[in-house]
């Protein structure tokens, strides 16, 4: 009888991880001769606590790639240094202000995100550098692939609201969707880009120096 | 902006997390448990008063300048120079070169301070050669434990001096502890007790406890504190900044 009792809270328990699956694509509208580039999509509604191992964001070419990333809360990102010269990535953003100094090619610095937030990143020698860490309450994030697809799994039943996000959007855009337990639930998100520009300040709050201004490569 | 308000709907923010590393020092008598990022340069500077000390009533002022370097993510070195200007009932003023030399200060926790914890601390080692008495070593070393909750921090700073000549070895110890609140973005209001105690040898013993404030603003950062004699002196202000580069 016990064993029997035991088997059952198992296979309850396993239905409960398992939960329900997220699929859908995310179609998006961009500005002529505008720059693509990551697509972060996201349900909101519960916590969960971190089990991923690091992120890592290259800098590479003078750029953060990828320059979007989506975290747990708790999670860490590694910064490795790929360029052949000297970068200084920092956060200005009060929720996670951090300050990796000066490092070369080959070595790596990272830091942990305890608090979900949206974290701007820089580097503060090189002002055309810049990426966006948004840091969730649970692990039910993904990126979407090229052609915009994506797949969530393992997301608990319920009744909650998935959002789509990319640096260049205009704003977020979400959806409300009811999950069920082992059931597979489907989306369509359209998100608007528009033109940005990563305009920043170095990590003292001061211009870059003139000849170091951001220039748009599109 | 409007950005992180859209996300920011969706997600729960938290409250404001400390400033980045830098070099700085919360308190102008004691040093600090920040370094400088690796790489990253910067100009110390800190000038004290010590007003009216001991039966001879001397008038101390002290200018120590150095610049400061990030060697690691927790080591940082520096080549100070101080110079001294003393006067007291019998001796009239005059300024001179006192000491040259070089320090380390080694941050033993994490340089980010979320990771690093409410509590950190650093160890300063720091060797002088005696400018006017050529074949004179003056050591100090310090070990300074801070403690930060909320709004609010603690710390506390365990020095000893050494000087040593053919001739003779003065040793003292100098702890200090300071209190400090944020009472706005950057803007620390607080109260630091200071003292430098005789061990061995013929110098003064003091005390001094008084209100301390320090800010941060960029590149450039200021301590301060107004120490009120409470043994052995009258007065003993000290400001302290670093600009960085």
């Amino acid at each position: 009888m016990r064993a029997w009792l035991a088997a059952i809270a198992v296979t309850l328990s396993a239905l409960s991880a398992a939960g329900g699956t997220i699929t859908g694509t995310v179609k998006v509208t961009r500005p002529e001769g505008g720059e693509s580039g990551p697509i972060l999509v996201y349900v909101v509604g519960f916590a969960e606590s971190a089990t991923e191992p690091d992120v890592v964001i290259q800098q590479h070419g003078k750029r953060f790639v990828p320059d979007l990333v989506g975290l747990t809360a708790g999670q860490a990102v590694a910064f490795p240094n790929g360029d052949p010269f000297l970068h200084n990535v920092f956060s200005p953003t009060d929720t996670r202000r951090f300050d990796l100094g000066s490092y070369e090619k080959g070595q790596t610095r990272s830091r942990t995100f305890p608090e979900p937030g949206v974290i701007d990143v820089y580097c503060n020698i090189h002002p055309e550098m810049s990426a966006t860490i948004v840091v969730l309450p649970n692990r039910r994030h993904v990126i979407a692939k090229g052609d915009g697809s994506f797949t969530i799994e393992g997301v608990p039943p319920g009744t909650w609201t998935v959002f789509a996000y990319s640096r260049r959007a205009a704003h977020p855009v979400s959806v409300k969707i009811d999950v069920g337990n082992g059931a597979s639930a489907s989306i369509e998100l359209a998100l608007d880009e528009v033109q940005r520009e990563f305009k920043h300040e170095n990590k003292f709050g001061e211009k870059y120096r003139a000849g170091d201004e951001y220039r748009p490569t599109h | 902006m409007h950005r992180q308000r859209w996300i920011s709907i969706v997600i729960v923010l938290v409250a404001l997390a400390p400033a980045a590393s830098a070099g700085r020092t919360p308190f102008a008598w004691s040093y600090g448990t920040e370094v400088n990022p690796e790489r990253m340069v910067e100009s110390e500077t800190w000038i004290s008063e010590e007003n009216k000390k001991g039966d001879a009533r001397a008038d101390e002022t002290l200018i120590w300048w150095g610049p400061t370097v990030g060697i690691t993510s927790h080591l940082e070195g520096a080549i100070p120079i101080e110079f001294s200007r003393n006067a007291d009932t019998a001796t009239p003023g005059a300024m001179h070169l006192q000491l040259w030399g070089g320090e380390l200060r080694y941050r033993f926790n994490s340089p980010d301070p979320i990771e690093a914890g409410p509590v950190t601390a650093l160890l300063r080692v720091a060797a002088f050669r005696m400018a006017e008495q050529r074949s004179g070593v003056r050591s100090e070393a310090d070990f300074i434990v801070a403690a930060e909750h909320g709004r609010f921090l603690a710390s506390v700073d365990l020095g000893m001096v050494s000087e040593h000549t053919p001739d003779a070895t003065s040793l003292e110890f100098r702890p200090s502890v300071g209190v400090s609140v944020l009472a706005v973005d950057q803007l620390r209001l607080g109260v630091e007790a200071y003292s430098e105690l005789n061990i061995q040898g013929d110098s003064v013993s003091w005390v001094v406890v008084g209100p301390s404030a320090s800010w941060t603003h960029g590149r450039f950062w200021l301590a301060t504190a107004l120490g009120e004699g409470i043994v052995n002196i009258h007065t003993a202000p000290r400001v302290k900044f670093g600009i960085q580069f």
